[in-house]
């Protein structure tokens, strides 16, 4: 059988003054992309980042958001933002996060984007999001609120393609 | 022009003698093989078996004979590799028995057929005539082949001039070789390709050659696998066609491929209709470690609700072997955690109801060590769905308690309705590898 799970593209930053990590020309051959991001940033109280398809600045994102702090379980909500909420954040340790991008390049739904959240520092999450557009997903931009992406952060974006 | 009828090898015993004759790197273009045996072996008091060895093995054979001595008529049968006899002839002086060894369809993937006519005659009782019929229950193409003389399994000397002379039949009238083959698809593999290509009339071999590298593989059928390739270069392929008579033309150039150690393979994919009561995997292969199915559904009626609790079974089994245990936020709230054993069927939950036109749930579903024979199945999902204002995350995990590996996988609604994925609904299964 058919290899199907592809490196599309790696990003490892090297300076000191990144803010935005693009991905462009995502070709449409795949079925799902999965988005590995591994960053921290310079800014330890208020570095938390998004990531936007297209380079789409309207309101056309939310997303629901269940989590566990280590005492205690919770779910919240983001509506009408004009972003995804990676919560890249400025955590001493860093985050890990891996963003499941379904059915990126059907043109006839939304797209729903499920996102495992690690932050050693603060909690554990699982956020549900949607881009409600039906254009295929061919740039992504991985964004810090405030600050920069320190030098050594990666951001990995692979393709997976069915039968 | 008929049947071919070639000579491909020819041993003949020196002073001293020797233990067996062997045939080696046998041409896979023929369609039967025959051996002419000349024999005499070094003893004058036994009737020896003639013993083949297939592939280097002597292994799974099965034989049956009928004999005669003069006197009688015996039959004989057992497991032993035996396709005839070579009698007492060293009593005689200058006296050889012989036999004829005939092997049909050695390149096929079926077990194999031997028929041999074997005499001995020496002027003495000890002469038989033997008719034997040996069956080798091994699919492997024939490359070697090896001739004993021996009474139960234990060799003896072949004489000095005993001879032996492999003779490739090919049962295709041909009168030159073949055209070249149409190139079709090459494929990457880990370190290997298969090339489809479109056959042609009278030919028994393909080959196909790698550039770079010129690394080859043959088959007698589409597609050939090519192995010994270097992950990560790019290689294109021609296939030739080979008779009896010679080798043919190459033909296009594949496309290029690169091979890669892949660890993550895509297995079957199912796309919603609209009307589907489930869905379901069937025939899973046992030759990875673990499964994920992925994808994004929704109800075919999202206005007025769905299925709320997507549910799978695992090998049809339909009794109360599953338990699970759940997780789920509302953007408000914890607001659902439970779950429960013994009971029949595994959840998913991916909490579709209310999706709006264009909204989908995505889902991802892990299934551990999916044929471990000494394991319970673990199952572990995670999806939901966000509508702007409403929407669900759900972590959910599930055991079935059965050690059988899992081959099929249903997944359909457990609350009376049908499942009824709407159109661009997906859910793609893919198996994963632990080298």
């Amino acid at each position: 059988m058919p290899a199907t799970y592809d490196s599309i593209a790696t990003t490892t930053v090297s300076g000191t003054s990144t803010t935005t990590i693009a991905l462009t020309s995502i070709p449409s051959t795949y079925t799902d992309l999965v988005l590995v991001t591994n960053i921290k940033t310079t800014n330890n109280n208020n570095g938390n980042g998004w990531i936007r398809f297209n380079s789409d600045t309207g309101t056309n994102y939310s997303q629901t958001r269940l989590y566990g702090s280590g005492s205690g379980a919770g779910s919240d909500r983001q509506t009408g933002t004009d972003y995804l909420n990676l919560n890249v954040g400025g955590f001493n340790n860093g985050i890990l996060s891996v963003a499941q991008i379904y059915s990126y390049s059907n043109t006839t739904t939304y797209k729903t984007v499920a996102t495992r959240i690690n932050t050693p520092d603060a909690y554990v999450s699982l956020n549900l999001g949607i881009w409600r557009s039906t254009s295929a997903i061919s740039r992504i931009d991985v964004t810090i609120f405030e600050g920069y992406i320190n030098a050594g952060s990666t951001v990995t974006l692979f393709g997976i393609k069915a039968a | 022009m008929g049947t071919t009828y070639k000579a491909l090898q020819t041993v003949t015993v020196g002073a001293g003698g020797a233990s067996s004759i062997s045939f080696t790197n046998i041409p896979q273009t023929y369609t039967d093989l025959v051996i002419q045996v000349s024999a005499r072996n070094n003893r004058s008091l036994y009737v020896d078996d003639f013993m083949i060895s297939i592939n280097g093995s002597t292994s799974n054979f099965t034989y049956k004979a009928l004999t005669g001595d003069g006197s009688s008529v015996t039959s004989y049968n057992g497991s032993l590799a035996v396709v005839g006899v070579v009698s007492a002839t060293n009593a005689t002086a200058n006296t050889f028995g012989n036999a004829t060894i005939y092997i049909p369809n050695y390149t096929s993937s079926n077990f194999k057929t031997i028929t041999t006519d074997s005499v001995s005659e020496n002027n003495a009782t000890s002469a038989q005539q033997w008719i034997t019929t040996t069956l080798h229950s091994n699919t492997a193409p024939i490359t070697s082949l090896t001739v004993a003389i021996g009474v139960g399994g234990n060799a003896t000397l072949w004489n000095q001039y005993s001879t032996a002379t492999l003779y490739g039949v090919y049962n295709v009238d041909v009168s030159s070789a073949p055209a070249a083959p149409t190139i079709g698809t090459a494929t990457a593999g880990n370190a290997s390709a298969s090339v489809a290509f479109t056959g042609v009339s009278g030919a028994s071999l393909y080959t196909a050659t790698s550039t770079p590298g010129s690394i080859t593989g043959t088959s007698t059928t589409s597609p050939i696998t090519v192995s010994g390739l270097t992950n990560g270069t790019a290689y294109t392929f021609k296939v030739k066609a080979s008779n009896p008579i010679g080798t043919g033309a190459e033909s296009a150039a594949s496309n290029s491929i690169t091979p890669i150690n892949s660890a993550f393979e895509s297995i079957a994919t199912i796309n919603g209709t609209g009307s589907a009561a489930y869905v379901e995997f069937t025939g899973i292969p046992a030759t990875y470690t673990h499964l994920q199915i992925r994808g994004i559904v929704q109800p075919n009626n999202p206005s007025g609700g769905g299925f709320t609790w997507p549910v799978f079974r695992l090998n049809g089994d339909a009794s109360n072997a599953y338990s699970h245990h759940y997780i789920q936020g509302n953007g408000s709230g914890v607001t659902g955690s439970g779950g429960g054993g013994n009971q029949t069927y595994g959840l998913i939950t991916l909490s579709t109801q209310g999706n709006a036109t264009n909204v989908f749930s995505g889902f991802t579903m892990d299934i551990l060590d999916y044929r471990n024979s000494s394991k319970f199945k673990t199952v572990r999902t995670l999806g939901g769905f966000d509508n702007n204002g409403t929407g669900q995350a759900t972590l959910s995990s599930c055991l079935w308690r059965d050690l059988s590996a899992i081959s099929s996988i249903r997944i359909y609604a457990n609350d009376g309705l049908t499942l009824n994925v709407s159109a661009n609904a997906t859910f793609a299964l893919y198996g994963i590898k632990v080298s």
